[in-house]
């Protein structure tokens, strides 16, 4: 192997050295996420069948905290007080 | 048989060993091989952004292909093998929509040297590595190889898959063009 007449800049190795390592460790990255996207979906799963079922608006309704409903939303769409649901007699059969 | 010849006490765990282990190996693999690669990338691609990007490229393939390594030649054989692979790969790449004849490729080369704050040799080393810059990739392969990092021609054979006898026909045609341009004007 003969001299070379140039060099790398300063700290070259060093960052170099540091990126591939984290590329090759990150290269075993697909399995740990594989396995993280299987519990988040057990946990969704587990949450889900704990939740109640609604079939009725009302029921959405009673179920959603408020802080989610969209209230500005609805407050200008649905000003006009004719067009409000009823809510009192609907059946399951409406949802 | 296969012959496993100038084993790095490390290999076993860079190609069998778990995770970390491996990746001690690999850090070993990194002592000994990081700034050797990079030289000959380097003397192959002629400037630093292009073998900084090669040198990684490679260094990482040489970790994820390291179990297909059977030690039917050297491992530094196998590994200069993967790193003129990629090396050629980039030159395609970067010249693929021109082709420079010698004398132009290497004032071209010569300018790029001279302004290179990288580059620390006199004028007779900056007309070398210019020349060597304008050659062919497949011819400057062959001659980066055999002068500079010294590989026997029967290695650069297994690696390039060429006779040995057009691999010397090969050099001594890059050795004539060469010294034309190192002692002209020097």
């Amino acid at each position: 192997m003969k001299h070379a007449p140039f060099h790398p800049p300063e700290g070259f190795y060093a960052n170099q050295r540091r990126k591939v390592l984290g590329a090759v460790r990150s290269h075993r990255r697909p399995w740990v996420a594989i396995a993280a996207s299987v519990v988040v979906l057990f946990a969704t799963g587990l949450w889900w069948t704990q939740a109640p079922t609604c079939i009725t608006y009302a029921c959405l309704l009673d179920a959603t905290p408020v802080e989610e409903l969209p209230l500005d939303w609805a407050l200008d769409e649905f000003s006009d007080e004719e067009i409000w649901l009823n809510l009192s007699d609907e059946s399951s059969l409406e949802f | 048989m296969t012959a496993i010849r100038n084993t790095p006490i490390w290999l076993h765990d860079l190609q069998h060993g778990r995770r970390k282990a491996k990746e001690r190996a690999f850090e070993a693999f990194l002592d000994s091989w990081h700034a050797r690669l990079y030289r000959y990338i380097r003397r192959m691609m002629g400037n630093h952004e292009d073998a900084a990007d090669v040198t990684q490229e490679t260094l990482i393939q040489v970790y994820r292909s390291a179990e297909r390594f059977e030690g039917r030649s050297a491992f530094s054989t196998w590994v200069y093998t993967i790193a003129s692979r990629k090396a050629l790969d980039a030159l395609e790449k970067r010249n693929r929509h021109r082709t420079l004849e010698f004398d132009e490729a290497f004032a071209q080369a010569h300018t790029s040297l001279t302004a290179d704050i990288l580059f620390t040799g006199d004028e007779i080393e900056r007309r070398l590595h210019a020349a060597v810059a304008a050659l062919p990739p497949r011819q400057r392969q062959v001659f980066t190889l055999r002068y500079f990092e010294s590989l026997p021609f029967a290695a650069i054979a297994e690696m390039t898959e060429l006779t040995e006898g057009s691999l010397k026909a090969s050099y001594h045609h890059a050795v004539k063009k060469i010294s034309q341009h190192v002692t002209l004007e020097s």
